[in-house]
């Protein structure tokens, strides 16, 4: 257990609940977990400034947008590959021995954990994300950015992009998006722009997104609901973003008294973290 | 009950115009072509029409309706319409409130890029964008070969520029004005492959500071480059060989253009009769500024005469051009600019002449018939220094320039005289102008000053044969220096939204000095040199007031003015002081009745007073027969001008058309006496009142044709000039009208070849006595017919009918035949040329000046060939 701390504490990364005793993993199974069929498949390089004081520190993260025809899903890329092992672990009733895999190295976490699923239920967004070893999940409206398109454009991948901007989550924003690709998508929560949006970037320079990657899906490609884990938790937007100001703040404290891990490691002191989520509150 | 319509034909226009600030509500809905029903959550996208600005956006609903208001500032829209698994549409249509419908596709290309195929003309705010691939065709090299077709645009054959019936007041290439009035270098040599797009900016002022409070009538052009033209050097290499007599032709160009800098340089060296120097044309610019002419030459040397003919027809020259050009931008507003040019030309023609002057009410004839062979030579070397610092806040021009031209001309004459004349008339000049406009607010200041200095030491000599005269060579020295200083500054204030005046303050002085002297003259009781000094000082003070509204500009000046003028003359040991107030209220209004239409009406009154020359009481030579004499009065004009014009604009459907009328009469106290002794004529300045009234209509319309890819272009101009003429005592009336007619049409025929035809009827009617009047017809027409008969070859046939009136009864016609074949490659181009194939050798026609008639016959290139290589970066 020390060492499973000691690895995920190391990683700064969680990856669910670790008593082996509790069934860990619910597979989604087709058809009923499929929420939607892929179109358009894209992959983002999403940047957020994560530390101001370790010389800007940037968090980059790959991720993943599949853009369905009613839902899109946006996860870290490496969280949706080691979801489709376990998931394939699963099915295939291999015995799941998450330690082993993460230390081989089958099993590699992303930096960020978010989890959106865009118009689901509908008209309503559901975000997954997690704070150190808690998942959490929530339901919130759609809130559709106020755009302001401009005249300039640029080529981004081969396609002419437009600019827009907005202020939208506490950030002003500037947009570049295809009207060649006629989907109201984009990285994150942005939508609402009469084509895909292929680039981000917020007037500071903290959080940036930028298309690498666009794939025309001409195959069946279910947009599948995440590995779902029976631990975790319902909250609302407000009391996450709450809990994750708590652990920022105090890191040792909050796994101390939130968390529901018990952790038999010899308690250090984490250095307090800064708190930095793209989305903040106005 | 009829004379309603019209009333409500402008109503109309009206409502037009005020809809224009309305919203436009564009509905419509979206659904599957096959299935026929409702596709939602379909994009669809307002944009302009040149595709670079979105207007608005909207998704269709659950039952594929969308409805969306977008402003009407824009004549037309773009309105694509896209979802994901299906084949995009696009439609251009007019801006208005309008139901669509739109069936899409599926298709199974999910991610296809869309592509609209660029309308040729499109436009947006107060830019025009011609799409220059639409109009170029296969023949086409240079970017002037494609202005010429562009409707609404008008080249003429000096290379000037006017859009819509009003000369361009700036000339860019990617937003920067590297050649300033010197636009045909870029005209003339810009390859048209480079360039993308032609645009007309309309109403340009390129003050920015003033961008809002001086309002222009005129156009700027902005060529813009592709975008593979650009940061690296683009450039031609042109070379040619040919027969007869030994033919050349070495033309190198290259040109860099950066967002930051800007380069063009050129050299080019030619025998075959392309007028190289005419690439050095200082085209005007400012229609309402007046710069001072610079000097005239001081005697009428025969020139060179332009003539309605192709040059490489009649022009026998051998000339060397060289041109760089460099424009840096030091910041966002600032811009440094030089510009050198040298050019050597030398041209030989030989002409025959038959003048007759006619006396006594037309009874009597003196008929002067004579060969004159002419060489010219002429240097011209100039430097330009530019500065321009151009932001919102204030402007900074400081323009240098320092120019030489040296133009001797040797001529020998045979016939009803045997001489010979050496001019030789050299120009030097130096000149500096400086505006500085200050803006604070809505608060202008603004300070000008020109000066100039310019040199004419001149010279002519007359050599007599011996064997048939008495009298000695006639030498005369001319030289005349002229120190000029324009300076203002003015201050403008807005007192309302609308409205602003002006108040300017001017102090302008021009100082010159005259002297020439003769060895002989065959009048013995005249003098035989001059040695004048002028002083002249104009203090002007100039209020005006100008009114500003969407639709309607108004302007009203008042200058008054003070001129006071010394004149000294040396020989006769007077001097005069002589001090005059003029004013000179101009009015203008205009008004633009909606998008399409748009009217302008301007008066003004001028009074003037006349030059040294005035002063010059000895006597001058012109040329070896014609001798002038001042009065020692000062000439006054008072002239008025009453214009009229009419533009029509529309862009969508590619059709301009502008009417001009004009009006000025002139009147004026000194007349010119023609008098004829023995060989000699002198022209001496007599205190007559007398008037010159001048009337003009000029129409001009064209129109492009998409679907049968067509230029039209049609003109008409009728000018008549009524005035007084007195030679030999006689005083005679003349009045003078001239008709033009012009039509061109350029059309592509397909894949395969091309038509170009050029039309000219010139008709000129004098009459100067109830009886006597004469009408003579010119017509040319030229047809160039182009075939493309495989991949990468060309072929041109050429032919120009001309049909001239000699005199009443005679006329003389020419029929003109030229070959060409062309092979091209992706950078190289080889060309075989053979012109004049029915070997004409000369071309005549007639003119009038006044009441006396003047034949001229010109030699003409004999038939030649040129084999051309030409290859391009």
């Amino acid at each position: 257990m020390k060492h499973i701390l000691f690895i995920l504490v190391l990683f700064n990364l969680t990856c669910g609940h670790i008593h082996a005793q509790v069934r860990l993993f619910d597979a989604p199974r087709l058809p009923k977990d499929t929420l939607d069929y892929s179109r358009i498949r894209c992959l983002y390089e999403q940047s957020v400034l994560s530390d101001t004081l370790i010389s800007h520190k940037q968090t980059k993260s790959i991720m993943y947008l599949q853009i369905g025809n009613e839902i899109s899903k946006y996860m870290s890329f490496i969280n949706f590959q080691t979801d489709s092992l376990i998931s394939d672990d699963i099915r295939k009733g291999n015995n799941i021995n998450l330690l082993e895999a993460i230390k081989n190295g089958r099993y590699q976490m992303g930096s960020d954990h978010i989890l959106l699923f865009k118009n689901f239920p509908k008209y309503k967004n559901t975000v997954g994300n997690r704070i150190v070893y808690d998942s959490y999940i929530y339901e919130e409206d759609i809130v559709t950015p106020k755009w302001k398109i401009e005249k300039e454009q640029v080529t981004i991948l081969g396609y002419s992009c437009t600019k827009a901007t907005t202020r939208f989550c506490g950030r002003n924003y500037t947009v570049w998006f295809s009207p060649d690709i006629p989907v109201s998508e984009g990285p994150w929560k942005f939508t609402g722009l009469p084509g895909l949006i292929l680039r981000v970037h917020d007037d500071k320079g903290e959080v940036t997104f930028e298309c690498t990657q666009i794939q025309n899906v001409g195959w069946s490609d279910p947009i599948l609901k995440s590995v779902s884990n029976p631990q975790t938790i319902k909250t609302t937007k407000k009391k996450f973003y709450d809990q994750l100001k708590k652990y920022c703040d105090n890191p040792s404290g909050f796994i101390e008294n939130n968390t529901r891990v018990t952790s038999t490691a010899p308690k250090r002191i984490l250095p307090k973290k800064m708190y930095n989520p793209i989305e903040l509150f106005e | 009950m009829k004379n309603v319509f019209p009333y409500l034909f402008l109503l109309g226009f009206l409502l037009q115009s005020f809809c224009s600030t309305a919203q436009n509500t564009i509905q419509g809905i979206v659904l599957d072509k096959d299935k026929q029903s409702p596709l939602p959550d379909a994009v669809v996208i307002l944009k302009t029409t040149n595709d670079e600005e979105i207007l608005a956006y909207e998704f269709t609903d659950s039952q594929g309706k969308f409805s969306k208001n977008i402003p009407a500032g824009n004549d037309s829209v773009n309105i694509i319409v896209s979802m994901l698994g299906y084949t995009t549409q696009s439609l251009r249509t007019v801006n208005k409130s309008q139901q669509l419908k739109f069936l899409l596709e599926a298709s199974e290309i999910i991610l296809k890029e869309v592509t609209i195929k660029a309308p040729n003309i499109r436009k947006q705010n107060d830019t025009l964008h011609y799409n220059v691939a639409g109009f170029k065709s296969a023949q086409d090299r240079y970017i002037g070969d494609v202005l010429k077709k562009l409707p609404g645009v008008e080249v003429a054959e000096s290379g000037g520029i006017s859009y819509n019936g009003l000369p361009i007041n700036n000339f860019y290439i990617e937003g920067l004005d590297l050649l300033g009035n010197r636009y045909s270098l870029a005209t003339n040599n810009i390859p048209v492959d480079a360039v993308s797009n032609v645009q007309v900016i309309e109403n340009h002022q390129r003050v920015q500071a003033l961008k809002d409070i001086v309002r222009s009538d005129q156009a700027a052009i902005n060529i813009k480059l592709k975008n593979n033209k650009m940061i690296k050097p683009i450039g031609t290499v042109d070379w040619a060989l040919g027969m007869e007599p030994f033919l050349w032709n070495l033309k190198l160009f290259t040109m860099l253009v950066t967002p930051k800098a800007q380069a063009l340089v050129t050299y080019k060296t030619t025998n075959t009769g392309t007028d190289l120097v005419m690439e050095l044309t200082e085209h005007p610019l400012m229609i309402n500024e007046k710069k001072p002419m610079l000097p005239l030459g001081l005697f009428s040397s025969s020139a060179f005469s332009y003539l309605p003919l192709e040059k490489n027809r009649y022009l026998f020259n051998k000339t060397h051009l060289f041109s760089l050009n460099n424009l840096w931008k030091v910041s966002q507003s600032k811009e440094l600019r030089i510009n050198v040019d040298y050019a050597y030309d030398e041209r030989s023609q030989e002409i025959v002449n038959d003048n007759r002057y006619y006396f006594n009410d037309s009874d009597s004839v003196l008929v002067i018939n004579e060969i004159d062979k002419q060489k010219n030579y002429n240097n011209i070397a100039d430097i330009k220094l530019n500065y321009t610092d151009n932001s919102l806040g204030h402007f900074l021009e400081d323009a240098f320039k320092l120019s030489g031209k040296w133009v001797t001309e040797n001529s020998s004459i045979t016939g009803t005289n045997n001489v010979a004349q050496n001019y030789s008339m050299p120009l030097f000049y130096l000149e500096n102008s400086l505006d500085y406009t200050k803006r604070t607010g809505e608060k202008v200041f603004k300070v000008t000053s020109f000066i100039r200095y310019s040199n004419q030491p001149q010279e002519l000599t007359v050599f007599l044969d011996p064997l048939v005269y008495q009298e000695p060579n006639i030498r005369q020295d001319a030289a005349r220096s002229v120190f000029y200083t324009d300076n203002n500054t003015s201050w403008s204030y807005r007192f309302n939204s609308k409205s602003r005046i002006f108040v300017d303050f001017r102090l302008q002085a021009d100082l010159e000095d005259l002297n020439t002297e003769m060895n002989f003259i065959p009048f013995p009781e005249k003098q035989l040199s001059n040695d004048v000094r002028q002083n002249r000082f104009n203090y002007i003070i100039s209020p005006s007031y100008t009114y500003n509204n969407t639709n309607f500009h108004a302007s009203f000046s008042f200058p008054v003015s003070f001129a006071d003028l010394y004149v000294n003359d040396h020989i006769l040991n007077e001097k005069n002081h002589y001090n005059y107030p003029l004013i000179n209220p101009s009015l203008s209004l205009s008004y633009k009745f909606s998008e399409l239409w748009e009217s302008a009406l301007s008066a003004g009154y001028q009074n003037e007073i006349g030059d040294v020359f005035d002063f010059s009481e000895g006597i001058v030579m012109t040329n070896y027969r014609h001798f002038r004499v001042g009065s020692g009065i000062i000439e006054k004009r008072e002239s008025q001008n009453y214009s009229w014009r009419l533009a029509f604009r529309d862009a969508i459907n590619a059709l301009f058309f502008n009417v001009n009328l004009s009006y000025r009469p002139t009147e004026r106290n000194l007349l010119s006496d023609r008098t004829f002794i023995d060989r000699y004529s002198i022209s001496q300045r007599q205190e007559i009142d007398n008037r010159r009234d001048i009337r003009s209509i000029r129409i001009h319309a064209g129109k492009y044709f998409d679907y049968l890819k067509t230029n039209l272009s049609l003109g008409a101009s009728h000018s008549r000039t009524d005035f007084e003429q007195k030679q030999q005592n006689v005083l005679i009336p003349v009045t003078n009208k001239i008709t033009i007619f012009e039509s061109k049409i350029d059309t592509k025929l397909g894949d395969w070849g091309g038509l170009a035809y050029n039309g000219l009827l010139i008709n000129s009617r004098n009459r100067f006595s109830e009886t006597a009047s004469v009408s003579l017809n010119q017509i040319v027409q030229n047809f160039s017919f182009f075939i493309f008969p495989a991949k990468r070859w060309q072929i041109k046939l050429r032919g120009e009918y001309l049909n001239n009136d000699i005199s009443s009864d005679l006329s003389k016609k020419m029929f003109f035949g030229d070959i060409g074949i062309k092979y091209q490659l992706k950078s190289m181009e080889f060309s075989f040329d053979y012109t004049n194939i029915f070997n004409q050798k000369e071309y005549g026609y007639t003119s009038f000046n006044g009441v006396n008639t003047y034949s001229t016959k010109y030699n003409l290139r004999p038939a030649n060939f040129l084999f051309s290589m030409s290859f391009k970066y």
